[in-house]
């Protein structure tokens, strides 16, 4: 379904209803949440949506209870995005420019499983090295890699996409910029704050906070700064020092050129007798 | 039957008849009830009927009140708290945390969303009571999602979180003072103001911010 809406959008200054229709039921199909099947030694997770493999993190975070930080890369291309406007507007406007959205769609891994998988960091590793090599892949947007950011914490980063004509582009994560902020003294929220300006300056490109974990960073005090340090550690050591359970997933929105930082709680899945799910924060 | 502990001398429970209390100092005790019982930090709250529950072994609130303190980062707003109880005593010291009576709910997200679903309050470390026995709330989007939401249509949306509070007893041990239901946060993102909303235990309130 992917590639026929991805054969429509290349076509999008005549683009018809009936596409318009194919992207809509796109959206019907995504699945809520990715679900995670234990199955006898092995371990399945299937995802629909527009970020799958953001959504796989996310549950994979939420079985293990890992901070598993995500970032995407910077997405520009037909090959990595689709036409989301509104049909009655885009049949309005043929060729402005509307609402785009990334063009993921199904993704499904699986994984042997080790009793001790939840507590060992080495495991978290293998775990996340086999899940990124299924969805490079796979035919999702993006290609990614597993970075360590030490203390066992590791980051799924964007490191390609796809340019106008189809073909890999290799592209510096944002984080990875080196930048250089005033060690001072502040609450992990006001410390945030200064590291995506600084980095938003330093870029020329917008980082800013999405959705924040806000009581767990506007009390903690910590003190964080260096110069032409990475802002993926800067980040990490402020989260760190706040000795608050959370992790981030940084997301592109293509229309608007701008980074959202979100921080969210860590959660933990648990499954009653019935094996219903329910989530809850890790302290 | 009446105690009291180190933390507060004053504090005792009253009951009349057929009652068990297998009560420590520290930690929680299973009361095991038939009759009328009143509690000095929770009131009267058994008055008939039979059956049994942990009690904290320690200060707990019986009461919670919300007001609006401030506006922060222009579209948030803080919330200043008073716990109370009916012997009037001081909480100032004691650590609370929160968590989530239930999932919340995000009808501004979207399936692809570069604005992250929020459907859980942060959890974070516990904080100290104030001495005026207060804390304060943060709640709403910051003002970079409020634009997102509306310049993708979103708007008017809205999210709900269910806050639930507890308050420490000892290093292991937590009491959820908070009804079973929690304080409901809501923040409301309309063309032209957002909404923030804090529904207590006892009462609520609201901040309108034109942004």
């Amino acid at each position: 379904m992917r590639f026929l809406i991805i054969a429509f959008i290349t076509m999008v200054s005549s683009l018809s209803a009936q596409a318009q229709d194919a992207v809509r039921q796109s959206h019907a199909k995504y699945m809520d949440h990715a679900e995670v099947r234990h199955l006898d030694n092995s371990v399945t997770v299937t995802a629909d949506a527009p970020r799958p493999l953001a959504d796989t993190m996310m549950a994979l975070s939420e079985e293990y209870a890992w901070a598993i930080d995500f970032e995407d890369p910077p997405y520009y291309s037909k090959h990595d995005l689709v036409d989301d406007t509104d049909p009655k507007w885009r049949a309005a406007h043929p060729t402005a420019k509307g609402f785009t959205l990334i063009a993921g769609d199904g993704f499904q891994t699986q994984f042997s499983e080790n009793p001790n998988a939840a507590s060992s960091s080495a495991e978290e590793e293998h775990i996340l090295d086999t899940v990124v090599s299924d969805y490079n892949a796979s035919k999702n947007p993006g290609t990614f890699n597993v970075v360590s950011e030490g203390d066992g914490r590791f980051a799924i980063v964007g490191t390609h996409v796809k340019d106008e004509n189809g073909q890999n582009q290799a592209v510096t994560p944002i984080l990875d910029t080196p930048i250089s902020v005033q060690t001072d003294t502040r609450d992990a929220l006001e410390t945030i704050q200064v590291i995506l300006d600084t980095l938003s300056t330093k870029c020329q490109t917008k980082v800013v906070p999405g959705t924040i974990a806000l009581n767990g960073l506007t009390k903690p005090q910590v003190t964080v700064g260096g110069q032409n340090v990475p802002a993926r550690v800067l980040l990490s050591q402020a989260l760190s020092a706040a000795k608050v359970k959370v992790y981030w997933h940084l997301y592109y929105d293509s229309d608007g050129k701008t980074y959202f930082f979100n921080v969210l709680p860590l959660m933990k899945a648990q499954y009653d007798a019935a094996g219903n799910r329910t989530t809850v924060l890790v302290r | 039957m009446s105690r009291g502990w180190p933390q507060c001398v004053t504090c005792y429970l009253s009951i009349t008849n057929n009652q068990q209390f297998d009560g420590g100092l520290t930690g929680n005790s299973l009361l095991v009830w038939d009759g009328y019982v009143i509690c000095s930090m929770a009131g009267s709250f058994w008055d008939g009927g039979s059956g049994s529950t942990n009690l904290p072994g320690c200060l707990v609130p019986s009461s919670e009140t919300t007001a609006v303190n401030s506006k922060v980062n222009l579209t948030q707003t803080v919330f200043y708290q008073t716990v109370s109880d009916s012997a009037g005593d001081s909480f100032s010291g004691q650590y609370l945390q929160e968590g989530n009576a239930s999932p919340g709910q995000d009808n501004c997200w979207f399936q692809g969303s570069s604005v992250a679903k929020s459907t859980s309050v942060t959890g974070g470390p516990p904080v100290p009571i104030s001495t005026a026995n207060q804390f304060s709330d943060t709640v709403g989007w910051p003002p970079n999602s409020v634009n997102y939401y509306r310049t993708n249509g979103r708007a008017p949306c809205g999210g709900t979180l269910y806050q639930a509070l507890q308050i420490m007893c000892n290093a292991n041990t937590w009491w959820t003072y908070t009804p079973y239901s929690g304080n409901t946060l809501t923040s409301t993102i309309n063309p032209s103001n957002v909404v923030n909303c804090r529904y207590d235990m006892n009462n609520s309130a609201c901040q309108t911010i034109t942004y």
